[in-house]
């Protein structure tokens, strides 16, 4: 191992260490190709056919939430301070009653694909369009991060120099960024799920076992404890200080700003849920992940970094005081696993989990961008009808080229979050900024049937503007809520902004939606008057001139904060009375029916097409029969159905018996009428194609709603 | 150790996140989303107020044992019974409810 300068590493990887990756690569890829063959239809591709069981969710979910940027990040920061890198897996319970039943039954009940389809339903398509913009914006960044994670974690196994040239941060993510785009999900969503599952597995046993065999290098759990200074033994930081990883700025980013982003925005979580067989297995995996598995998780993910910290307290000479915390992870992974095939798979696990994570943002994005940007303005531009065949062709075209503009995007964005000293820093500096806006829009959007478009549109321009002009003062508009937490001139507040950003969008928000009446007020006066038509279009002027000054006055020097802040405060009056005057047809009843969280009665009406039948019934067990009959029921005898509290057009959930299968051969269907033979259920053969279903083993079946 | 990184934090956390976990669970329950008629969704309310608890407990006893309050084997002790305690008291409802 060759040691550069002080703190930086290369050429850690020998070549048993890239033949065991490579391997390790080919046989998750064929893992997850196996499963792509339960992908029947766009429903499978995107949501694994909505048929799962909680626990194969809850474990999908694991290499979605740890195998993304975690373990470099966690480490570096284990390293620099202890235990306490655990917080941020540990504080996610908070906004659990919002999600569990709030937005996941609204979500699913609801039908909706995506966030900015959730907008357009419950508020307007421009709604939707704005949302789309700043939704674009986050995956990129999140790419970035995540090309930036790739990158970190690559750099030490390589040697300082290939083929002559110096192996930068950047060619390394230049070349991972064409790796990726050749690493195919294969098969959709359920193969996506099957993937996870098995990385979930392994990087919860590859973090384990690092842990276990450094506790054992170390002599035991008690000496890496004695060896640990006590501050570093806390599950909290420090309450304000340092400025790079302080308790309060952590909560506000993390706790509330990201748990709220990661449990409503994120589309990947939200997909795994969705492919739950109902809400109800959907908030026992979301339950048990937080409960259970994050807090494993976070010692899976943070300890490699505490235990360079005890290693480099007892021999210095062994793991430097002064590594990289960025590369802690890999150098002690290497360090205390001591054998190239075990580290190998180690490394193989991270960087596996990594790409599967960059890449499913990336097809993620694509599929935003080609659904809520490329459709919407080629429905505006050309109204030819092209049949369904071309239109397909054309669409996988622009799915394919926003791919390789999404990625490249993505390592631009890199450039920004290398300046930050960890990942860590980038990551939380990157989430404080671009989720307030989303966050409070879609929380107000759920649980405030008052909240409009107008005030959703003037969240998004005024919250942001507002949020621009707290970045370019800091000290003047951030400080006020620091908590005593230091401005650090390179990289000012990193984490406790997101409390300025949620508040400055919250009060935009508020104020706009409590002003709804003299907006309506002020519409109908100006219908009134002749010239209508110019005083709109000056008003709409006047908001381009603002928001061109607010977002030039960020970039080049000129105004004062005061001046800055009374255009601001204007745009903030005007934007609604404009949105209010040009989007029409919003009807508060019809656009919240089923889509906020006081009418989830409405949505479950929706989903079924019918009243619910809430009556509590039991599971029973069948075999099936094949008919010939061809609409989407099956038949169950008069005894089942009464034994299932069923009615004949209700929602059922017909799944093999075995539970080890986590509900992958199953299907959903509607009651069908009765029969006299018990314990036996009719199905068709597209039924029998679809569920999987294998002859003289046990059904269970059960009445969904 | 100041007491801005012994109490402070944890006091902090389960203040403010407390509050607006309350503020949830009064949302969620008068928007009739939970629905505390149904039985499940009883259920359901109790296994959110056992998750703050069980986040706030285990961060109480982790701080103590880091603060040498309580020995790390006492505080493992402590955790594993109420850890055991409260998934055995969950488990035996659920069998109870589960044959009735």
């Amino acid at each position: 191992m060759e040691q550069v300068g002080e703190v930086t590493f290369h050429s850690i990887g020998s070549t048993s260490v890239w033949i065991v990756m490579i391997a390790y690569f080919a046989v998750v890829m064929l893992f997850g190709s196996y499963f792509g063959r339960y992908t029947r239809s766009t429903t499978d591709f995107f949501f694994g056919g909505r048929r799962f069981s909680w626990w194969l969710i809850t474990m999908s979910i694991v290499a979605t939430g740890v195998g993304s940027h975690s373990f470099v990040k966690y480490s570096a920061k284990g390293f620099e301070h202890g235990l306490s890198s655990t917080m941020t897996y540990i504080n996610d319970w908070f906004f659990v009653p919002f999600f569990l039943f709030g937005w996941l039954p609204i979500v699913v009940y609801s039908k909706v694909r995506s966030i900015p389809e959730y907008f357009e339903k419950r508020f307007s398509p421009s709604s939707r369009f704005i949302a789309t913009m700043l939704l674009l914006l986050y995956m990129i960044g999140y790419i970035g991060i995540g090309f930036l994670t790739l990158g970190k974690a690559m750099i030490p196994l390589l040697p300082p120099e290939m083929f002559g040239l110096p192996v930068t941060l950047m060619s390394v993510i230049i070349v991972i960024a064409v790796i990726t785009g050749a690493y195919i999900t294969f098969g959709g969503q359920t193969a996506v799920i099957f993937t996870d599952l098995l990385q979930g597995f392994i990087l919860l046993f590859a973090g384990l076992l690092l842990f276990a065999v450094g506790i054992g290098y170390l002599g035991g759990f008690q000496t890496f404890w004695d060896l640990l200074p006590m501050s570093w033994r806390m599950p909290l930081a420090n309450f304000n200080s340092p400025p790079d990883f302080n308790f309060a700025g952590i909560f506000w980013q993390d706790g509330i700003a990201g748990s709220i982003g990661f449990l409503f925005m994120n589309q990947g979580l939200l997909m795994r849920f969705m492919a739950c067989k109902s809400v109800n297995e959907g908030r026992k995996a979301a339950a048990i992940n937080i409960l259970f598995v994050l807090p494993i998780s976070a010692i899976v993910v943070g300890n490699a970094g505490w235990l360079g910290k005890a290693v480099s307290v007892a021999s210095p000479d062994i793991v430097n005081p002064a590594s990289s915390p960025d590369q802690i992870f890999v150098v002690v992974a290497n360090i205390i696993l001591n054998n190239p095939i075990i580290f190998g798979f180690v490394m193989a696990a991270l960087t596996a989990a990594l790409m599967s994570t960059v890449d499913t943002l990336i097809n993620a994005t694509s599929a935003i961008f080609v659904n809520d940007v490329y459709r919407p303005i080629k429905g505006f531009v050309s109204k030819k009808i092209a049949s369904k065949k071309d239109t397909e062709k054309r669409e996988l075209g622009v799915a394919r080229i926003a791919s390789i503009g999404i990625t490249t995007l993505g390592v631009l964005a890199v450039i920004p979050f290398d300046s930050f000293p960890t990942v860590y820093e980038a990551h939380g500096y990157f989430h404080s900024t671009l989720t307030p806006p989303l966050v409070v829009a879609i929380f107000l959007g759920v649980f405030w049937k008052k909240f409009t478009p107008a005030a959703v549109i003037t969240t998004f321009l005024g919250g942001v503007a507002l949020m621009l002009l707290g970045a370019k003062y800091p000290g003047v508009l951030i400080a006020p809520f620091d908590h005593g937490i230091q401005l650090n001139p390179d990289h000012p507040y990193t984490y406790i902004r997101a409390l300025y950003n949620i508040i400055v969008c919250a009060t935009v928000a508020v104020l706009a939606a409590w002003t709804t009446g003299l907006q309506h007020k002020f519409v109908r006066w100006v219908r009134h008057l002749p010239n209508t038509s110019m005083i709109m279009a000056v008003l709409t002027s006047l908001l381009s001139i603002i928001y061109t000054v607010v977002i030039a006055s960020f970039f080049v020097n000129f105004g004062t904060v005061s001046s800055i802040f009374v255009l601001i405060a204007i745009s903030i009056v005007l934007v609604p009375l404009v949105v209010s005057y040009y989007v029409v047809g919003y009807d508060v009843e019809t656009h919240t029916k089923g889509l906020v969280a006081s009418s989830i009665q409405d949505a479950r009406r929706f989903f079924k097409g019918s009243e619910p039948n809430d009556r509590e019934g039991q599971k029973v067990e069948v075999h099936y029969k094949l008919d010939d009959s061809t609409d989407d029921m099956i038949r169950f005898s008069k005894n089942d159905m009464k034994a299932m509290e069923a009615e004949p057009g209700d929602l059922v959930y017909l799944c093999d018996k075995r539970k080890y299968l986590g509900g992958l051969k199953s299907i959903h269907s509607v009651y069908g009428e009765a029969h006299d033979e018990d314990g036996i259920v009719y199905i068709n053969t597209d039924q029998l194609k679809s569920g999987i279903f294998v002859e003289g083993k046990t059904l269970i079946a059960e009445k969904e709603l | 150790m100041p007491f801005t990184h012994t109490w402070l934090p944890y006091i902090y956390l389960y203040v403010v996140g407390g509050l607006l976990f309350l503020v949830g669970v009064i949302v969620v329950v008068k928007s009739g989303s939970l629905d505390l008629k149904k039985s499940y969704h009883r259920t359901w309310l109790t296994v959110l107020f056992f998750g703050l608890i069980w986040f706030m407990v285990m961060h109480a006893l982790w701080n103590m044992a880091a603060l040498e309050i309580l020995s790390l084997r006492s505080s493992v002790i402590l955790w594993l019974i109420f850890m055991i305690g409260s998934l055995g008291f969950g488990y035996l409802k659920f069998v109870r409810k589960e044959r009735s």
